[in-house]
């Protein structure tokens, strides 16, 4: 058995806006303080490299894109960890997963480092 | 209507640098990476033509539709004409539909659309940013082939002879020949290391413009323009917009926020702590931030978003005195123990100085592995400098100060510490 990381991404975003003359929030400080309270590796778990994962995408889609970049542009949503034998159960797994009754969303596939 | 060439003259300098780039890019990927001198041939033929024709006729309703229907006809004519030529490797399937005749026209026009002319542009600053272009060579042919500098502007802007400029173009053209390098966006296994060194490129162009320590002019402003106008590219593309690339955005609009206050009149450096903030760029800083809400997702902090948010720390502090330089040392903390550098840590005792005092700013200078390599930078002098002055060792401090003014070749930069030297 191997750990596998499902990444979810989509469903509803923050857009900034970049207008003028807006009070600054700055949201991504929070981001960034709670990672540097973590510490170097979050999870103390390293993802297995470069094109061995997978990303399933919501909907019109049964398409499967290797690879971890193909979705740069969305929010990750939420991470889950699951145990399969291989990349091929995982994928079958995430399948199941309510999240694909949504347009545009996309779960990435990444075997965690043993 | 003829018009003066003055005024055609004026119009070069905005539209036609920004269009060449644009141009070089297609037509590069036309013709293949190892014919980027006759992409460059062919823009400067349109350009030359346009120059002709516009101050004869009146500048066209739409100069940058009427440069490209030019550049595109002059295009076609070199494929029909090299059709049968070993020159031109039509090989790949989006070229190979060049050669016929009857799809031509039609793939041309396409070519020429917004969306197709950015990705040409995106894969240009891949192949120029290729790992078999030094770091040097790669921002000199961004500049020349995506900026539309002259070989002579980029000269100016480093200081260095055009003999110098052409020497490393035409090592990277014969790069891309002899490997025969295509315009492509790199596969998913190699995107992230290839972006990185793309995004790196970026940031050694825009502290060129930041602070060119190479040129006379101590801000280049065009320089620092078109390295956000690369990235902005790198931001809109599904390949590129990583959290590095938006952080990197952020970090320039929060240091180019600032360009205004930094010289005088006069053009005499003004530093921190004198700026007049209420001349810095509201606009951009909101850019930057909108910009780093992008960058927070992942699970890396990467050195850009670090620098970032040491830039806004700068950015929102309303006087000098009231920075929280306490968090800016957190930040510089993490960035030497992410992306350890020697600059870096000579940077960090600026910031040590102003938390912890000048001695311990010393101790901290004094346990810089790398130091030796710094003893050549006039920044470390001008540091040493300023650390014995607040310690009241003049003597020392001259000193320091008068290596640093021997070591930078900014005239600028000499005379703020020679103003050094005067206040001790």
């Amino acid at each position: 058995m191997k750990d596998y990381l499902f990444l979810f991404r989509g469903g509803p975003q923050y857009v900034p806006s970049s207008q003028a003359g807006e009070p600054i929030s700055a949201n991504w400080k929070a981001w960034m303080e709670d990672l540097m309270q973590k510490g170097h590796l979050p999870q103390g778990q390293r993802l297995v490299g470069g094109g061995t994962g997978a990303v399933l995408k919501g909907r019109k889609a049964a398409q499967l894109t290797d690879g971890p970049f193909a979705e740069g542009k969305e929010i990750v949503a939420g991470y889950l960890v699951i145990k399969a034998t291989d990349l091929d159960q995982a994928i079958s797994l995430a399948k199941g997963c309510p999240i694909f009754e949504h347009d545009d969303v996309s779960t990435e596939i990444r075997e965690i480092a043993s | 209507m003829a018009i003066s060439p003055d005024h055609i003259n004026q119009l070069t300098d905005h539209l036609f640098r920004r269009e060449a780039g644009k141009m070089v890019a297609v037509l590069t990927k036309i013709f293949g990476a190892e014919n980027l001198e006759t992409a460059e041939d062919v823009v400067q033929d349109t350009l030359l033509h346009a120059m002709q024709s516009w101050t004869d006729k009146g500048i066209p309703d739409n100069p940058s539709a009427w440069l490209f229907r030019v550049a595109k006809n002059k295009a076609i004519d070199i494929i029909r004409r090299n059709k049968h030529s070993v020159q031109f490797d039509f090989t790949d399937d989006e070229s190979h539909s060049h050669s016929f005749g009857y799809t031509l026209d039609a793939t041309m026009d396409h070519l020429w659309q917004e969306a197709p002319v950015k990705d040409d542009m995106l894969r240009m600053m891949f192949a120029c940013c290729h790992p078999g272009v030094s770091e040097e060579n790669q921002v000199t042919i961004i500049l020349k082939t995506l900026c539309g500098f002259s070989t002579a502007e980029i000269a100016k802007a480093f200081l260095t002879s055009e003999d110098t400029i052409s020497k490393r173009l035409y090592r990277t053209k014969e790069f891309f020949r002899d490997n025969r390098i295509k315009l492509e966006i790199p596969s998913i296994a190699d995107l992230e290391h290839r972006t990185a060194a793309v995004l790196n490129a970026i940031y050694l162009l825009f502290n060129e413009g930041y602070n060119s320590t190479h040129s006379e002019d101590l801000i280049r402003k065009d320089v620092m323009e078109e390295a956000m106008l690369l990235c902005k590219l790198l931001t809109e593309n599904v390949y590129t917009q990583t959290p590095s690339t938006f952080a990197l955005m952020a970090l320039m609009c929060f240091h180019a926020s600032r360009t205004e206050s930094r010289l005088s009149t006069a053009g005499e450096i003004i530093l921190l702590s004198e700026q007049d903030r209420g001349k810095w760029d509201r606009q951009l800083i909101a850019f930057g931030n909108a910009y780093m809400e992008r960058a927070a997702f992942g699970n890396t902090i990467s050195r850009y978003h670090l620098e970032a948010a040491i830039a806004y720390e700068h950015c929102i502090a309303e006087s000098y005195a009231q920075t929280n330089w306490r968090k800016i040392l957190e930040y510089y903390d993490w960035l030497c123990e992410t992306a350890p550098s020697a600059i870096t840590e000579l940077n960090r005792a600026v910031v040590v100085m102003l938390v912890h005092g000048p001695s311990a700013a010393l101790v901290e200078l004094e346990q810089i592995k790398d130091r030796k390599k710094l003893a050549s930078f006039y920044l470390y002098n001008s540091l040493l400098g300023e650390l014995h002055a607040r310690l009241d060792d003049l003597v020392q401090a001259k000193q320091y100060f008068e290596t640093a003014i021997a070591q930078t070749q900014s005239e600028t930069e000499k005379r703020i510490l020679r103003n050094k030297i005067s206040k001790l």
